[in-house]
């Protein structure tokens, strides 16, 4: 390429680049609103993404912790040993939230069901952010027999 | 003399607008080169990310779907993962940050060795709770970590 | 390139802004471009591994309130050599009942998804029941469909 620097003559040809500086401004700063748009877009997609995988595998976890203690206390227990970066916000008899590291709240609900044979317990795992907004829930549950198990998986 | 003056600063006036327009030319070409820069660190930030859920979650997922659809399963030492079907068993494990996976006929020998590739991921770990918990482990490229427990199904055989 | 006879003054020849300028938006329009679909794809995975998290454990949940139903059925007719016991399986939707000498096995499926299911099989002895199979299987209507590869035709 040919250097820029170039011997000018006359004003015109200096008010010639000014005015190409304007419209290449004009242009440049309409190009990059939508450039700088398009990747806002694509790092908050990111974003969502790495939170859903986090809130996903953390409900698995959960899930399949629950699924063999049908405990909401050993459950969150052993989330928050095991992630050092996790921290309770209240717990209650059937009501435990946890505080992810990214500030997400995990709540964890558990309800009981009835049956001739045994109780169905189930576990409502919801995630939200800190205006309330639900951002994933999913339900799981475990099965307590009275007296005819010899295991449940 | 008056002529000189007005030809000098004419001049003078000149060599300020060039020195001007240089000077602006520069401060753009330095603005696009970072522009450029701060564009493609982001890009980066989002292609490490995207190669983290495409090794290392996605690894774990794998095997976590094939816990989930195997008859019964065992961690057989260290990171070995065996997966009982009928009339095969199936082992993944990890060798240099690669899993790898390979079927055997029932009845025969189990090594950890000669497996397919299925994905990158470093540190991956099986961690053993008891009744049957398992917890697995794996980082992506980007050194995200990844981590999902699960349940050994039913049955579970020696190896 | 003289000057009236004197040195000429060194410019910014006009083109090589607009140039540059193309070159720039070019560069930021290709890497937003793939910024985008990397995070678009990303999204698409996360959300549908959130969603098949979501429906195994909402199909897990459904399977072990099947099984609740055929244990309460077990506990009413005193377990699987119980007068009834079959017949009043009947009543659980999709759960077909083997009659063993020491006992039965029930077995039933969940759907997960269009494709997948949870199989469960459980053996009913006079010690109580156990679970022999619980696991994700192709759904047959999914299994039965061929795959839509090229004949050669």
């Amino acid at each position: 390429m040919k250097s820029p620097m170039k011997p000018v003559r006359s004003e015109g040809k200096l008010n010639l680049f000014f005015v190409e500086m304007i419209i290449v401004l004009l242009f440049f700063g309409i190009a990059s609103a939508v450039i700088l748009r398009s990747f806002a877009g694509s790092d908050r997609m990111a974003r969502e993404s790495r939170e859903t995988e986090n809130m996903a595998f953390l409900a698995q976890s959960a899930a399949e912790i629950y699924s063999g203690t049908a405990s909401i206390d050993e459950t969150s227990e052993l989330l928050l040993s095991e992630n050092k970066y996790m921290r309770r916000y209240s717990s209650g008899a059937l009501r435990t939230v946890l505080i992810t590291d990214t500030d997400v709240f995990m709540t964890m609900e558990e309800a009981s069901e009835e049956y001739g044979g045994g109780t169905v317990k189930t576990l409502m795992i919801s995630f939200s952010d800190e205006d309330g907004r639900t951002l994933y829930e999913m339900e799981t549950g475990a099965y307590v027999p009275e007296r005819t198990a010899i295991g449940i998986e | 003399m008056r002529k000189m003056n007005k030809a000098d600063s004419k001049r003078f006036s000149d060599t300020i607008s060039a020195a001007g327009s240089m000077t602006l030319f520069l401060l753009f070409a330095v603005c696009c080169l970072i522009i450029i820069a701060v564009a493609a660190s982001a890009y980066e930030r989002i292609s490490v990310n995207y190669e983290d859920t495409f090794n290392g979650a996605a690894a774990v997922r794998y095997v976590t779907n094939k816990l989930r659809a195997c008859d019964s399963a065992a961690v057989a030492g260290g990171d070995v993962i065996v997966l009982f079907d009928e009339g095969y068993k199936t082992i993944i494990y990890e060798r240099d940050g690669v899993i790898y996976e390979r079927l055997f006929p029932d009845g025969s020998e189990v090594v950890p060795d000669g497996g397919e590739a299925v994905f990158r991921a470093e540190g991956y770990s099986v961690k053993e709770y008891g009744s049957g918990l398992i917890s697995i482990s794996a980082e992506g490229d980007g050194g995200r970590v990844f981590k999902a427990y699960c349940r050994l199904p039913e049955g579970r055989r020696s190896v | 390139m003289s000057n009236g006879g004197k040195d000429p003054i060194i410019g910014i020849g006009t083109g090589y802004l607009s140039i540059m300028m193309i070159f720039v938006v070019l560069c930021l329009t290709m890497l937003a471009a793939l910024s985008y679909s990397s995070a678009a794809a990303e999204k698409k995975y996360s959300d549908k591994s959130g969603e098949y998290t979501r429906e195994y454990y909402a199909a897990d949940l459904e399977a072990k309130r099947v099984l609740a139903e055929i244990d309460a059925v077990a506990a009413e007719y005193g377990g699987p050599q119980g007068i009834g016991f079959a017949d009043g399986l009947t009543d659980i939707e999709g759960v077909s009942v083997l009659v063993l000498p020491d006992g039965a096995e029930v077995s039933w499926q969940t759907p997960v998804n269009e494709k997948q299911s949870i199989s469960a099989k459980v053996r009913y002895s006079l010690n109580g029941y156990e679970i022999t199979e619980w696991k994700t299987v192709f759904s047959s209507e999914s299994e039965n469909k061929p795959l839509n590869v090229w004949s050669g035709e």
